[in-house]
């Protein structure tokens, strides 16, 4: 039997629909001779397709899963994320934050803080795809938040910023407008949505269908 | 939710994948249902659409679903057979009528050929 794409298994097992009938008719499509392309089409409808179902049957469910991912991700950095921005800078490089106000070297700070920032998406999607585990759409639905809403930021801040030539941001924000900042929210963009998605898809694990019993399965 | 889709008419997705299912009978799982849609219908269809659209049909009583055996082929999952029930095969009809009754007296598609 031709082994279907591991990655689109992956996405399947963890983020689809949990049938073992439409796994097993993509499986016996693909051993007919159907394409690499065509698979992965028919696993990311079907992701999409079970994610719109899940949010329409419980869209109260859904905006809890958005509120929850922020609240952990926001409550995090206020609490967490200056402390351990700083004191990963001084493991790592011996910065200190007293002797950088007389230098000016602060990259160490910025550098640390950009992997709180990313440490923080993570474990934000973490909790979400935990708490959430049995509906996947609950992590899209965040998924899709941080995507709305870090473009949308990055551009309000950036209108902020000429205009005014500063704003204050509240100290909390700090490490989710860190990566939507010119200077790194290139890379936030693409990397946030995907550090989401991958610590999401870890978290939620491999839920097997009561569907049916296998037999040699892939 | 029952009651919700039995009154209402179906949609033309819902449709296909209705008479789709009747067309092929007693192998009526996910591959020949899209396979005869895309066929017969020459609609392009994605499993995850047509398996979205039977599970609500299903949650409305119009189809009933069953497992056959976990096949290697198919790495051991079962195929997933469908039958349109009694409910069902009248919502088909309540929804053809409408169809047939809005398609009369349009000079436009008078004599066309289907």
């Amino acid at each position: 039997m031709n082994k279907p794409p591991a990655l689109a298994m992956a996405i399947l097992r963890r983020l689809g629909p949990q049938q073992d009938a439409l796994a097993g008719d993509l499986l016996e499509e693909y051993a007919a001779g159907r394409s690499k392309r065509w698979f992965y089409r028919q696993v990311l409808s079907a992701v999409t397709f079970a994610a719109i179902r899940d949010v329409r049957r419980r869209p109260l469910r859904a905006v809890a899963a958005i509120a929850m991912g922020w609240t952990v991700l926001l409550l995090g950095f206020t609490l967490l994320g200056d402390r351990t921005a700083g004191g990963l800078a001084a493991v790592l490089w011996k910065w200190d934050r007293q002797s950088a106000y007389e230098t000016g070297v602060w990259w160490p700070f910025h550098l640390s803080a950009v992997f709180v920032s990313y440490a923080g998406f993570a474990l934000s999607a973490w909790v979400v795809a935990r708490v959430y585990r049995r509906t996947p759409a609950m992590l899209l639905a965040f998924w899709i938040s941080v995507l709305i809403t870090l473009p949308a930021a990055a551009v309000v801040l950036e209108v902020l910023f000429r205009r005014w030539g500063g704003v204050a941001v509240p100290h909390g924000l700090f490490y989710v407008v860190s990566v939507t900042l010119p200077y790194q929210w290139r890379s936030g963009l693409l990397l946030v949505p995907v550090i989401v998605l991958l610590s999401g898809i870890v978290a939620r694990g491999r839920l097997d269908s009561p569907d049916a019993p296998r037999i040699g399965g892939v | 939710m029952c009651d919700e889709m039995s009154r209402r008419f179906l949609t033309d997705f819902e449709l296909m994948v209705m008479l789709a299912v009747l067309r092929v009978r007693d192998d009526a799982y996910g591959v020949p249902i899209a396979r005869e849609i895309e066929t017969i219908a020459g609609r392009t269809v994605t499993l995850g659409a047509v398996y979205l659209v039977l599970d609500r049909l299903e949650e409305g009583g119009l189809v009933s679903s069953a497992l056959g055996e976990a096949t290697p082929e198919r790495g051991g999952r079962a195929k997933r057979f469908f039958h349109v029930t009694a409910a069902g095969v009248r919502s088909v009809r309540k929804t053809q009528r409408a169809f047939i009754a809005l398609w009369k007296g349009i000079p436009e598609l008078k004599g066309a050929r289907v």
